[in-house]
């Protein structure tokens, strides 16, 4: 195991939140249009309201898993523009492994329950 | 609605954990039509209007003003409109609209995050004052002053009891939420 991969180790398990801004910047945003592509990318089910947003901006910042790339400049609002860094490129994809090998046991155990899986 | 006042002024003393009776008294202002134009640290103004529904909320914004744009911007960007300071609180509103109240924590944990920065600063403020406190009271104690009722350290006891009082509250809402709150942040 990589240096890299024993760090980013150290953030799983995700809150659904974090997992979902994380996995909106793999491509550049600022902090509306995390909050749009959270919305699309969970189909409406989670909404991230402007404090959490702003707080999970800070602490990735923090922890160095996500990076301010330099400021967007559209109807004269300046916003910051915000893209993963290489170790939060490792978390998201850790964070994916862990949850794909979590959903084909979800989908073995509801096939044995008798749910649709 | 001639002669009628249609802006008033309301003195209103803020605690630093009460955050919450806070909106739910500005949105009942509001629903009784009256909506705030300006907050500062004694009270708010309030100006006559239509009766609506409107969600108000305080937040424990960033320490750092050169990060205030960015944070504002936020929130701008997602509809809230910021109404002014109230000490560390940041005051916003956003209208109710179909019946869904607007949150700005849409989960627990990132308001549990937000309170500790409340206890934080609320400890911070706490040490200093303690500080402050410990070389006023052994002067106090000397024997030049027995005999006399002891005024500062009245004021002391009072002001200890009301930071400690506001502290553990904190920790009540945050163990509250907590509890709605089982995954791991």
């Amino acid at each position: 195991m990589s240096t890299l991969d024993k760090k980013a180790g150290k953030f799983l398990p995700l809150t659904e939140a974090t997992y979902l801004i994380l996995a909106s910047l793999t491509q550049p945003r600022h902090g509306y249009g995390i909050m749009q592509d959270v919305e699309a990318l969970s189909a409406g089910r989670v909404k991230v309201g402007p404090g959490t947003l702003y707080g999970a901006l800070t602490n990735l910042l923090q922890q160095k898993l996500i990076r301010r790339v330099g400021e967007s400049a559209d109807g004269g609002e300046r916003r910051k523009v915000y893209a993963l860094t290489p170790l939060g490129e490792r978390v998201l994809v850790l964070e994916g492994e862990r949850l794909a090998s979590l959903s084909r046991l979800a989908a073995d155990v509801s096939k044995r329950l008798g749910g649709t899986p | 609605m001639n002669g009628e006042k249609t802006t008033k002024r309301v003195f209103r003393m803020m605690m630093a954990w009460n955050d919450q009776k806070e909106e739910r008294w500005l949105s009942d202002q509001a629903k009784s039509g009256w909506h705030m134009t300006s907050v500062n640290a004694f009270g708010y103004t309030f100006e006559r209007g239509a009766p609506a529904d409107v969600a108000y909320r305080f937040d424990w914004g960033p320490g750092c003003r050169r990060d205030q744009s960015e944070y504002l911007g936020i929130f701008r960007d997602s509809g809230w409109e910021y109404m002014g300071r109230r000490g560390r609180w940041n005051i916003f509103r956003k209208p109710v609209v179909g019946g869904v109240v607007p949150e700005i924590y849409t989960d627990p944990q990132s308001r549990i995050r937000m309170y500790q920065r409340v206890i934080g600063f609320l400890c911070a403020f706490f040490a200093i004052m303690v500080g402050q406190m410990v070389p006023q009271i052994s002067r106090e104690a000397s024997p030049a002053n027995l005999g006399r009722f002891p005024w500062v350290m009245t004021i002391y006891c009072v002001l200890t009891a009301f930071f400690l009082y506001g502290i553990v509250r904190m920790v009540f809402v945050i163990r509250r939420l907590r509890r709605s709150a089982p995954t791991p942040s």
